[in-house]
């Protein structure tokens, strides 16, 4: 299944959709996939080695690439990727983190702060 | 990362890999996360995994409108208290609960509903102590057992729906009851005026047989429960229920090992209501949960021509007397007969019933011979065993000066009936079992 749409990649020259750089790192996945299939350890080890070579901006690369491809494991790792680059973190570290801005109308942000109030605690230093 | 380029389902797949604390976090980034955040399938798995819960209720049994305000409701309401330990209680009154609906459902109903914020701060006003931290959660989940302490006219005691449960021999019958704190607080007030236990000021009752006046007592302190001998009311004699090196972190609410005696205790017992190990009993048309183990190796069984036999033991605290070297430990046996249904059979000869006449009982404390005795009889009965009918039950105890002992022995049985005998007499085995100190004390 996945290396039907591989061969129709590298058949399509005039196709812009991935990179050279991130065929690269998605294509090997699934062997590495299945080889430390049984390693939970190792797996961390390696997402944690992705995470750190792999600026935020390329994951946007990355899944799209993975989707392109339909290549769900590869796209479950990098959603969990994501997930985990944002455990544990304060909102304004997740809204730099998306490129987002607060669309909220004044005094909302706070009423939401306040429902969530629990969530709060224990959240790591920027 | 780059959200709209991705798109919702990638967005969804992303907060689904996302603990309840930061999908919480993500919905006050901005609005579309808000609402990606607020998907209810993802509460719903919130609630499912960490309270156990398939339909969106709120602490106070009123349901919700999503899950997510159901999750949120849980957070808030126990807001002050480590989270882990929050689910852990919940989990541990979720299996009681479980166990009594459908084995014990009387005993069920008798579960009071859990006791406010306030009205701990109160009874810990009045007995100037601090609840340890499990403990205080425990009764926010439920306050103890409703129950009439006044005797039946039957002199039965009439309250078998202790959760914790009890045993009976001669004349001692026991069934331990959890109390409410406010009854806590009132029982509590008594004994300590009572027996002058000035040293044991942080001391509270919370588990009570109110035939035979068996005391279970928290230690506020070190988070301990103590059970009284029978020197509690002259000398204020206990023995811990509970080993102590498990005992943790009861008044630190910045870790997540917190665990006091009456949270372990209460999963321990849980444990062997759900492994069988104990089960309930009937004895006079009366229900209750019986202490006498069930399973082995605490219980031993054994068959011989038909007859089986199943004896176990259990400590009986209450009349432990830590002063006395040779009669320091008590425990009472439980022996349970019957005749499989295919009769009594001898050297290929089936016989229709066969009756008790004589026992020969061994009992050793630690290895040694503590008595041997070959008599008439079982506590002055003669059981006649019918094929394939409900055992026949009869307890004893026996004083013990070390903690660890056995029991053994043989029952003489004849073939027919004693007034009219089938064939010669038979020894029927009964299989060495233990009596031993137990770990955890109920």
């Amino acid at each position: 299944m996945k290396f039907c749409t591989v061969k129709q990649y590298f058949d399509d020259e005039n196709n812009n959709n991935v990179t050279n750089g991130i065929a690269t790192t998605v294509i090997p996945l699934p062997n590495k996939h299945l080889k430390i299939k049984a390693n939970n350890k190792e797996m961390e080890q390696y997402e944690q080695e992705l995470l750190r070579n792999v600026m935020p901006q390329e994951l946007t690369k990355l899944i799209l690439a993975a989707n392109y491809l339909n290549f769900k494991e590869a796209l479950d790792f990098f959603c969990r990727t994501v997930a985990n680059a944002i455990q544990n973190k304060s909102v304004d570290y997740v809204r730099k983190f998306f490129g987002l801005e607060s669309d909220f109308e004044p005094g909302e942000e706070e009423k939401l702060c306040k429902e969530f109030a629990w969530s709060f605690e224990g959240v790591d230093e920027d | 990362m780059d959200l709209e380029a991705v798109g919702d389902l990638v967005l969804h797949t992303i907060l689904s890999n996302l603990t309840p604390k930061d999908t919480a976090i993500a919905a006050c980034v901005s609005n579309k996360l808000k609402s990606s955040a607020s998907a209810d399938i993802l509460w719903s798995k919130f609630c499912s995994q960490e309270l156990d819960l398939n339909e969106p209720i709120d602490p106070l049994g009123n349901p919700t409108l999503s899950f997510k305000a159901c999750y949120q409701a849980w957070r808030e309401a126990f807001s002050k208290y480590p989270w882990p330990l929050v689910m852990r209680v919940k989990r541990c009154w979720g299996r009681l609960k479980n166990w009594l609906s459908i084995n014990f459902p009387e005993a069920e109903a008798t579960l009071r509903k859990g006791v406010s914020e306030i009205e701990i701060q109160e009874s810990e006003r009045i007995l100037k102590v601090k609840l340890p931290l499990p403990t205080r959660i425990l009764y926010r989940f439920c306050d103890g057992q409703e129950f009439k302490a006044k005797k039946s006219s039957g002199g039965a005691g009439g309250s078998s729906l202790g959760l914790i449960g009890g045993y009976s021999f001669y004349t001692h019958s026991v069934n331990v009851f959890l109390l409410p704190l406010n009854e806590a607080v009132l029982k509590t007030k008594a004994i300590i005026r009572q027996i002058g236990l000035s040293s044991r000021s942080k001391y509270i009752v919370v588990a009570a047989s109110y035939t035979e006046s068996k005391f279970f007592f928290l230690d506020c302190t070190t988070g301990q429960l103590h059970v009284g001998t029978v020197n509690l009311a002259t000398e204020g004699e206990m023995i811990p229920c509970v080993p102590n090196a498990l005992i943790s972190s009861v008044h630190d609410s910045n870790g997540d090992q917190q665990q006091d005696a009456m949270l372990l205790w209460l999963e321990e017992h849980a444990r062997r209501l759900e492994n069988g190990m104990i089960k309930l009993r009937e004895k006079g048309g009366t229900r209750s949960i019986s202490l006498f183990p069930e399973e082995p190796p605490l219980c031993s069984t054994a068959i011989t021509n038909g007859v089986k036999v199943r004896a176990s033991a259990v400590f009986v605290p209450e009349i432990a007397d830590l002063e006395d070297e040779r009669r320091k430990y008590t425990f009472s046996y439980s022996i349970r007969m019957s005749l499989l249904s295919e009769g009594c059979v001898i050297n290929g000869i089936p016989y229709s019933s066969c009756q008790l006449q004589r026992r020969h009982w061994i009992i050793c404390a630690n290895d040694c011979v503590e008595s041997d005795v070959n008599d008439e009889a079982v506590i002055g009965q003669y059981p006649l065993l019918l094929p394939g009918e409900k055992e026949f039950v009869y307890e004893s105890c026996t004083p013990l000066p070390t903690s660890l002992g056995s029991v053994e022995g043989s029952f003489t049985f004849v073939p027919g009936r004693l007034v009219d005998p089938k064939g010669a007499p038979f020894e029927v085995e009964v299989a060495r079992f233990p009596l031993q100190l137990p770990d955890y004390i109920f």
